[in-house]
C-alpha cells in the first residue's frame, strides 16, 4: 500500500469514525449517568435526520447552491438539534423515568419499546421510500497530494471536531458539565451537593439526541433518510462507546474513530468484502468483551456491592 | 438559644423492619450534637432521613422553622433542595468524587453558590485550613490517603457554606492521630464559623468530648438525652460505650 492510499484510507477511516464518534457520545453519557443502553438512540437519530431533512427542503426551496443554501442546510441541523434534544427528554420523561427504580432490565425493554415506535411511525408518516437529501453544496471531489477528499468528508471531519471540541470543554470546565460528571459518578452525592439530578438527566439526553441528530444528518448526505436509518449505525456506535469504555466520554470519541477506521482498513487490507464491513464492528465487539470488558479508557471495577 | 433542627417523632421502615421508631431531636443553632451508638443502630438512617433520602413513615423533620421532610410524598423536599436550605452531610465512606480533582470536588461542593469570587474565595479559606488539600489540588481525589479524603469530605460539604453540618462517621478507619486532628477541625468551623454541627460517631470518647449535647441510639430508638458531659460520666453510658 502506498503513502497516498494510506491516507485515502485513514481520511475515509476518520470521516466515517467521527459520525459513529458523534452518536456513540449519546450512548455513553446516558449510561455514565442512568446505568442503562438507550436503544432508542438510533431512532432519534432518525428523527434529527427527517426534521433536518424538511427544514432543509422547505428552507432552501429552489434556490441554487450558493451560501443560502449552505446557511439553510446549517439552519436546518441547528433546528434539527433542538427538536432531537427536546424528543430525547420527552423519550426519558415518558419511557424511562417511572421506571428509575424498577430493575435494571425495565428501562432497557421500554427503550426497546420507544424504538419500534418511532421507526414504525416514522414508515407509516413519511412513507418507506427512502429520501434523498442534497448536499448543500457541490460535492465534486478534490485530490489533494493524491488523496481524494470529498467537501462533504471535510464537512464530516470539521462538524464532528467542533462538536467534540465543544463538548470536551462543556465537561470539562463548565458548572453544569462538572454536575454531569458528579452525578454520573455517584448520584446520591450529587444530590446532596444541591445538584437537581432530574436536570443533570435531561441535559444529558438533550445533549446526546443533539449530537445524534447531527450525526444522521451527516450521513444522511451520502445515504439518504428512511424510517430505519437509526438501526444499523446506531448499533455500530453503540459498539464504538464499548470499545472506548462505555460511560467514558473521550473514550467514547477514540472508540468511534478508531472503529472507523477499522472499518475502513478492514476492508482494505485484509479483503474482507465491503458487504461484510459491518461485521468488523461486531467482531471489534466480540473481541474487545473478551479481552478488555471495560473497554479501551474503561476502568476494570469490579461491581460494587 | 434558636432552634435550628426538629426532628419531630419520625419512623423509617426498610421493607417490614423498622430502622428508624419515634425518634425526637432537638439540635439548636452554634451547638455541637452528638449522636451515639452501637453499629446498626440507626444512626446513618436518621442522617438520611433529614437530607431526604430516606422516606419517613410517620414524623416531620422541620429546619430553621420550614418543614423539610414530612411522611407525606408530595410534601416532602428532594435532596438538593434540602442542600439549598443551608444543611450539608459529609457522608458516611466520604463518597468522594474519586475521578475528579481535589478542585473540582471543591467546585461541586460550591454548586448551589454562584457567585465566582465568592467560590474562589471560600476554596483559598480551605486550602489555608486544610493545608494538604491546597498541595494535591489539582490531584485526582482517589490518590488521597483516607483521612485526607475525609478533610475533602469536610471542606466540599463547608464549600456551600451551611448553617448546619452532618458528619457522619469521620473517624471511620483512620488513625488515632488524624482522628484527633479531624475533632480539631470540627471544633475550629463550629467555634470560629458559627456552623452547627451534627456529628454521629461509633468512637463515643471522642465525640461526647468534642459535643455539647449528646443522644444515645439503640435499636432505632433514642434512649438517652444529655449534656455531653454528664453522658460521660453515666453509668450506662461508660459500659455500653466507652468499654469501662
Amino acid at each position: 500500500m502506498g503513502i497516498a492510499e494510506f491516507f485515502q484510507h485513514l481520511t475515509n477511516g476518520l470521516t466515517l469514525g467521527g459520525i459513529y464518534a458523534l452518536i456513540a457520545l449519546g450512548y455513553t453519557m446516558v449510561y455514565g449517568i442512568l446505568k442503562f443502553i438507550n436503544f432508542a438512540h438510533g431512532d432519534v437519530l432518525m428523527v434529527g435526520s427527517y426534521a433536518g431533512l424538511f427544514i432543509y427542503n422547505a428552507l432552501r426551496g429552489d434556490a441554487s447552491l450558493g451560501p443560502w443554501v449552505l446557511i439553510a442546510f446549517f439552519l436546518a441541523m441547528l433546528a434539527s438539534m433542538v427538536i432531537s434534544a427536546l424528543l430525547g427528554v420527552t423519550i426519558e420523561r415518558v419511557a424511562y423515568k417511572p421506571l428509575r427504580k424498577a430493575t435494571r432490565l425495565a428501562p432497557l425493554l421500554s427503550a426497546i419499546g420507544v424504538s419500534f415506535i418511532l421507526s414504525n411511525s416514522a414508515a407509516w408518516a413519511f412513507g418507506t421510500n427512502s429520501k434523498k437529501f442534497h448536499y448543500p453544496f457541490d460535492n465534486t471531489p478534490f485530490v489533494f497530494k493524491g488523496v481524494v477528499i470529498t467537501p462533504h468528508q471535510i464537512l464530516i471531519l470539521s462538524v464532528s471536531l467542533v462538536m467534540m471540541v465543544i463538548l470536551k470543554i462543556f465537561v470539562d470546565r463548565t458548572r453544569m458539565g462538572k454536575a454531569m460528571r458528579a452525578t454520573s459518578l455517584d448520584q446520591q452525592t450529587a444530590m446532596l451537593m444541591g445538584i437537581n439530578v432530574d436536570r443533570v438527566i435531561s441535559l444529558t439526553f438533550s445533549i446526546g439526541s443533539a449530537l445524534a441528530a447531527v450525526g444522521g444528518i451527516l450521513i444522511a448526505l451520502d445515504f439518504k433518510v428512511y424510517a430505519t436509518m437509526g438501526t444499523m449505525t446506531g448499533l455500530k456506535a453503540f459498539v464504538a462507546a464499548v470499545f472506548g469504555g462505555i460511560g467514558n466520554i473521550t473514550g467514547a470519541m477514540v472508540g468511534g474513530i478508531l472503529l472507523g477506521i477499522l472499518e475502513t482498513f478492514g476492508v482494505a487490507i485484509f479483503g474482507i468484502p465491503s458487504g461484510l464491513k459491518d461485521t468488523i464492528a461486531f467482531g471489534v465487539l466480540i473481541i474487545i468483551l473478551l479481552v478488555k470488558p471495560a473497554g479501551l479508557l474503561g476502568k476494570d471495577e469490579k461491581e460494587k456491592v | 438559644m434558636k432552634e435550628l433542627l426538629t426532628v419531630d417523632t419520625i419512623s423509617v421502615s426498610y421493607g417490614n423492619i423498622r430502622a428508624l421508631k419515634e425518634v425526637t431531636m432537638h439540635v439548636y443553632e452554634g451547638d455541637i450534637v452528638c449522636l451515639i451508638g452501637a453499629n446498626g443502630a440507626g444512626k446513618s438512617t436518621l442522617l438520611k432521613a433529614i437530607v431526604g433520602l430516606e422516606p419517613l413513615v410517620e414524623g416531620t423533620i422541620t429546619f430553621d422553622g420550614e418543614e423539610i421532610c414530612t411522611a407525606n410524598r408530595g410534601r416532602h423536599m428532594t435532596t438538593d433542595l434540602i442542600a439549598s436550605r443551608g444543611i450539608a452531610l459529609v457522608p458516611e465512606g466520604r463518597r468522594v468524587f474519586a475521578d475528579m480533582t481535589v478542585e473540582e470536588n471543591l467546585d461541586m461542593g460550591a454548586f448551589l453558590v454562584r457567585d465566582d469570587a465568592l467560590i474562589a474565595q471560600r476554596k483559598e479559606a480551605m486550602y489555608d485550613f486544610f493545608p494538604i488539600l491546597g498541595a494535591r489540588k489539582r490531584q485526582k481525589t482517589r490518590s488521597l490517603s483516607g483521612g485526607e479524603q475525609q478533610m475533602m469530605a469536610i471542606a466540599r460539604a463547608l464549600m456551600s457554606g451551611p448553617r448546619m453540618i452532618l458528619l457522619d462517621e469521620p473517624g471511620l478507619g483512620l488513625a488515632p492521630l488524624v482522628v484527633a486532628d479531624i475533632f480539631e477541625k470540627i471544633d475550629v468551623i463550629n467555634k470560629q464559623d458559627g456552623v452547627t454541627v451534627f456529628l454521629v460517631e461509633q468512637n463515643a470518647r471522642m465525640a461526647l468530648r468534642a459535643a455539647k449535647e449528646g443522644y444515645v441510639m439503640e435499636n432505632g430508638r433514642i434512649v438517652l438525652y444529655d449534656k455531653a458531659a454528664n453522658l460521660l460520666e453515666d453509668e450506662k453510658v461508660r459500659k455500653a460505650y466507652l468499654g469501662e
